[in-house]
């Protein structure tokens, strides 16, 4: 693993961290500033920005969130966003929402970016819920290979398995198999905290924005 | 899963504490943790940090002291953080949650299951903890204690009967009071009142040597073990406590 991390400003990336109340906003910008990433938080959409990424962080309970990345006009801000080539980065729950739909509560519908269902995991013996910790990623993408080794994790849900398998990029087992990491085109999506997840983490996020 | 080795940092106006048998000492702010004791250095090897706000009664602006502090501690260090001390509303706990917290804990309202309920909708269960200090009552009871160890509540038995509170929270720090600070081991037997609960249990209270560390997690139901000690794992101190857990084949990451 490259433990470099640059004293540099750069200057070439501004990345926007969606502030919908949901999720850790400030550690994901406390490890950009930390990694010398210019960055903003944003608490609404804003039509025409010069962001050349962006991160929807994410914690909590689904529905809710799922329900006022709606109302506020966030899926609007993100599809317009991804059709522009630009990549964005979902982060725990923040992952979940890309997805078409989520058992969690009544249920509730996501973005639909990438098909696939958020189920909780199934129950079973020394598996205590909810999944929370380091684990390993297993990644397959040759871009992050280096990247491999612990993440952090804290969730009761989880994305099983994806329809199109071909963007499958990172593997955790907790009692099964989930997808951990996604990569479809420019829309990355992890189930892990790479802002927790201590050196390696920021060096995830740096190769994210950097790369 | 793997074992988790968490440290606590208690703060108390402006700084941190040591605790032996819930009597404090006072050891330094923040930047005696970061310039004498190498804190940074510290949360490479450790997997989660805990800060509890253990004034006992927490003022506005021993409030907003502590999330000063906080949001001066996250600037450099990157891993899972729980906050706790006060909580006795909603507001407390979303104060917390806007401060990088990822966990919560709620300490002496532990048995509230209208404020654990609204939070837990709001931000999922598993981002709260209990944190239970107890010892023995006067029959030999595992028995809770709030307001810092100052007043008995219910036995740790008859409180995890409690399962509609239990569904609603994720992990338990169980705290023994007798052994605080003292470094001699880890109360095991604590878990007999624990059996028949699914959430993730937190042992705190005696750990000083790694041998202390391995005896516990050697016991299935133990999912991780909290120290405040800043003394017995003084600087490195951690990281070799987990090194040779790892020679002895206990599940605990190898973060190099």
């Amino acid at each position: 693993m490259d433990k470099k991390i640059s004293n540099k400003l750069n200057k070439e990336n501004f990345v926007g961290i969606i502030d919908y109340g949901f999720g850790n906003i400030a550690s994901v910008k406390n490890a950009l500033n930390y990694l010398k990433i210019k960055n903003k938080v944003i608490s609404s959409p804003i039509k025409k920005n010069k962001f050349s990424h962006l991160i929807l962080p994410g914690d909590g309970f689904f529905p809710k969130a799922a329900q006022i990345i709606k109302k506020n006009k966030w899926d609007i801000f993100i599809k317009d966003f991804i059709n522009g080539k630009k990549k964005i980065l979902g982060i725990c729950v923040g992952m979940q929402l890309l997805l078409s739909f989520s058992t969690e509560g009544r249920g509730a519908k996501g973005l639909n970016l990438v098909s696939g269902k958020i189920e909780k995991f199934s129950k079973k013996k020394n598996f205590s819920l909810p999944h929370m910790g380091f684990n390993m990623v297993k990644f397959n993408d040759n871009k992050f290979k280096d990247l491999e080794g612990y993440y952090y994790f804290i969730h009761s849900f989880r994305l099983k398995k994806i329809k199109d398998k071909s963007i499958v990029t990172g593997l955790t087992r907790y009692s099964d198999d989930f997808v951990s990491f996604f990569k479809k085109d420019n829309l990355f999506g992890t189930q892990f905290h790479p802002e927790k997840s201590g050196q390696r983490g920021l060096i995830f996020l740096k190769k994210f924005i950097l790369d | 899963m793997f074992k988790r080795i968490i440290f606590a940092l208690l703060y108390k106006e402006n700084n941190f504490y040591l605790s032996r048998n819930f009597s404090l000492q006072k050891v330094g702010d923040l930047n005696w943790l970061k310039n004498n004791f190498a804190f940074n250095e510290t949360c490479k090897s450790i997997d989660e940090l805990v800060c509890l706000n253990i004034d006992k009664n927490v003022s506005i602006k021993s409030k907003n002291n502590f999330i000063k502090m906080i949001n001066e501690l996250r600037k450099t260090i990157f891993i899972p953080l729980t906050l706790g001390g006060g909580i006795k509303k909603k507001e407390d706990a979303k104060l917390y949650f806007e401060n990088g917290a990822d966990k919560i804990s709620i300490c002496s309202h532990y048995d509230d299951i209208g404020l654990i309920k609204k939070i837990s909708e709001e931000y999922g269960p598993q981002s709260i903890s209990i944190f239970l200090d107890y010892k023995k009552n006067h029959k030999g009871q595992n028995s809770i204690y709030i307001n810092s160890g100052s007043s008995p509540a219910s036995t740790i038995s008859e409180f995890f009967k409690k399962e509609k509170i239990l569904k609603l929270v994720g992990e338990i720090i169980i705290n023994s009071i007798e052994h605080d600070g003292v470094g001699t081991g880890l109360d095991i037997k604590v878990l007999n009142d624990l059996k028949k609960i699914e959430n993730p249990i937190l042992l705190m209270g005696g750990a000083g040597k790694p041998e202390h560390f391995d005896i516990v997690f050697k016991n299935s139901r133990v999912n991780g073990v909290v120290t405040a000690n800043l003394f017995n794992f003084l600087g490195n101190g951690l990281n070799k406590t987990r090194e040779i857990l790892i020679k002895k084949n206990i599940n605990v990451i190898n973060f190099i």
